[in-house]
């Protein structure tokens, strides 16, 4: 453990691990404080800019981004009643209150407090749990992974918000493209439409950019600048918490960061899960749970601290596994997979130095965040006077240079447009295309695992039963399957019964 | 009479089912294999078969939430300018050069935004030009000069 730490420590304090743990922290509260710039999108823009650099670093900076921005997110909830991502639109229930009580310099400070609990104790979580996982997975052969990534598949659309049907349907969707390419045992040509460019499948840069980057570009174009904040020179005595605040938020969060963790780790659910599931336990177990809506600091310490320890914690599946839990987690996975890295769980043995050079620089990351958004804090109020107008066409010109650096191929400009368009399209059908990257993902891996599959067992498909953490994933992801179609009906009984009541 | 939101649940239903029959059609044109050894036309065959069960349960099946985010407004004008932003880059970039393909895009995009400042607009154009040539074409060797076809 002292071996690998300090394994660790030597990659991520060197000095391009700083640089690019900086870089990715910086970058990510810049578009977690921002309203209207993702962490999709901004994963995918600079995901070309990391084919140049060593793997390590690459994810360093990516995963930066996507920890800086959990973190960075609540700057806009409390300050403008805006979420800057939206894992922190519950925030806002609560923070903007307190702002307007003038309170807003303590609510700031208290997430941050609450962010970095979180991490910590999400990282903690990651760096014990993931080794013992990998060491349980080592024996995990085809059928298991088959009916694992199944499992994750089916989760990730059952568990999620809003319709169910809807997300496994973009998964499955994500699946149809992941078929596109060259068929990796016969050579046969699926989808191809003669075009060489598609030969290795579809590029994952131009999809996501499809996907994500343009309509964040779209959204941001004509969209109002945001109000100046008002009356908010935030200083650091009025950051400074009292005794009440500080007794209050204990609990809150190390509950927050237990359920995030736990959301986190677990397929499908996520970060948004958590700190809603956070913020409705806090009001449950509140003496007084009116407070809740008018600027209770539970209502953002819990729900804070829950986003970022599920942030730290989705990385366990996706490093020990190999089996992200998803789109954010799916992208990095796509990343390594184009760096020639195979997660899964002989990662952590074969290549120490980048799971600990990943769990030291998020140390480092969760230090900077904090000098970020305490000391620093406001720089970034003042980041929020952006002029938008600006901004979009700067971020257009970094998705053609950045798609176009990866092949020099025209052809993928175009792919971003076609599925800018799908993008588009599923949108209006109301199908969420950020689980599409997932089912993008997984489907090769999948396809190989079950020919594997059946080549052990001879052509032998019940033989499957025979393997009993195979048989258990498959009755999981029944279980899922059932829990999600019955619960809608459920659901709608129980609305049937509230209505005249509301009314 | 049929409420909007089952005419956009069929709509959805249909799209995903036709996706799988697309898939379904042309794995019928690709070889099968064995069990022991499945072909190249396994894998979307099921794929393709579980989009059709998924599209029809979309159709048939009512599980949204109620009281969803309402429709967002379709921005036409910003979709339309990007886009052709994005297209003139496409073409400008191999023949043309850097440079033009940049200051296409910027231009075409700001016009998305209906106040269209023309000194933000050619100060964005001029930043990304140096980012351009500074950071990707010096720093990361992108393949593409200033001026001219590559």
């Amino acid at each position: 453990m002292i071996d690998n730490l300090a394994l660790g420590f030597s990659v991520a304090l060197s000095f391009e691990g700083l640089v690019y743990c900086f870089l990715g922290v910086f970058l990510g509260t810049v578009i977690g404080v921002l309203p209207g710039l993702g962490v999709m999108a901004t994963l995918a823009i600079l995901m070309p800019i990391t084919f140049h650099l060593d793997t390590v670093y690459a994810l360093i900076m990516l995963s930066g981004i996507y920890y800086g921005a959990a973190f960075g997110g609540s700057t806009a909830s409390i300050l403008l009643n805006l979420p800057g991502t939206a894992n922190t639109a519950i925030t806002c229930l609560d923070g903007y209150p307190m702002a307007q009580q003038g309170r807003a310099g303590v609510a700031l400070f208290m997430t941050a407090v609450a962010s970095f609990t979180g991490s910590i104790i999400g990282l903690l979580i990651l760096a014990l749990c993931a080794p013992l996982l990998a060491q349980i997975a080592l024996n995990f052969g085809s059928p298991e992974y088959f009916t694992l990534m199944l499992l994750g598949l089916f989760a990730a659309g059952m568990l999620s918000r809003g319709s169910h049907l809807r997300s496994t349907a973009s998964i499955f969707i994500g699946l149809f493209f992941g078929i596109v390419g060259t068929d990796i045992s016969t050579g046969v040509q699926r989808f191809t439409l003669g075009q060489p460019e598609l030969y290795a499948g579809i590029p994952l840069v131009a999809i996501s950019l499809g996907l994500f980057g343009l309509p964040e570009v779209i959204g941001n174009a004509g969209r109002q600048d945001n109000k100046p904040v008002t009356g908010t020179r935030i200083s650091m005595r009025s950051m400074l918490p009292n005794r009440v605040d500080m007794r209050r938020s204990i609990w809150p969060m190390l509950r927050g960061s237990g359920i995030g963790a736990f959301f986190g780790a677990l397929p499908g659910t996520g970060s948004l899960i958590a700190s809603f599931a956070s913020y409705v336990v806090e009001k449950k177990v509140h003496r007084d749970p009116s407070l809740f809506g008018k600027g209770a600091i539970e209502g953002i310490t819990g729900p804070e601290s829950a986003n970022n320890a599920a942030t730290q914690t989705a990385f366990i599946p996706t490093l020990t596994l190999g089996v992200p839990g998803d789109a954010i987690m799916a992208m990095m996975l796509g990343v390594m997979l184009i760096h020639g890295v195979a997660p899964g769980p002989r990662l952590i043995s074969e290549q120490p130095d980048l799971f600990w050079g990943l769990v030291a620089s998020f140390l480092i990351g969760n230090v900077l965040l904090v000098i970020f958004n305490v000391p620093l804090i406001g720089l970034w109020v003042r980041l929020l006077r952006i002029p938008y107008h600006m901004l979009f066409p700067a971020i257009l010109v970094f998705i053609c240079l950045g798609v176009y650096s990866v092949n020099y191929a025209t052809l993928d400009l175009v792919l971003v447009i076609c599925f800018g368009a799908l993008g588009y399209a599923m949108t209006l059908l109301k199908l969420e295309p950020a689980p599409l990257i997932l089912g993008l993902v997984l489907g090769p891996m999948m396809e190989d695992n079950l020919r594997r599959t059946l080549m052990i067992f001879r052509g032998d498909v019940w033989a499957i039963l025979d393997r009993p953490l195979s048989l258990a994933f498959l009755l999981c992801t029944l279980a899922i399957i059932l829990v999600g179609l019955i619960g809608p009906l459920f659901r709608k009984s129980a609305r049937h019964k509230m209505r005249p009541k509301r009314s | 009479m049929m409420d909007s939101r089952k005419k956009a649940d069929l709509l959805c239903g249909a799209a995903v089912a036709l996706l799988g029959v697309v898939a379904l059609s042309s794995a019928t044109g690709w070889e099968v294999g064995s069990l022991r050894r499945i072909g190249p036309a396994v894998f979307p065959g099921l794929v393709g078969a579980v989009l059709v069960g998924l599209g029809i349960a979309i159709a048939l099946v009512d599980d949204r939430i109620a009281d969803e985010e309402a429709p967002a407004p379709v921005n036409l004008r910003g979709l339309l300018l990007v886009v052709a932003g994005l297209a003139a880059f496409t073409m400008l970039i191999k023949s043309a050069g850097l440079i033009p393909a940049i200051w296409a895009a910027v231009f075409l995009s700001a016009y998305a935004d209906p106040a269209f400042r023309l000194r933000d607009t050619a100060l964005v154009a001029l930043i990304m030009s140096g980012i351009g040539l500074g950071l990707f074409v010096h720093l990361l060797g992108f393949q593409a000069r200033a001026f001219g076809a590559y």
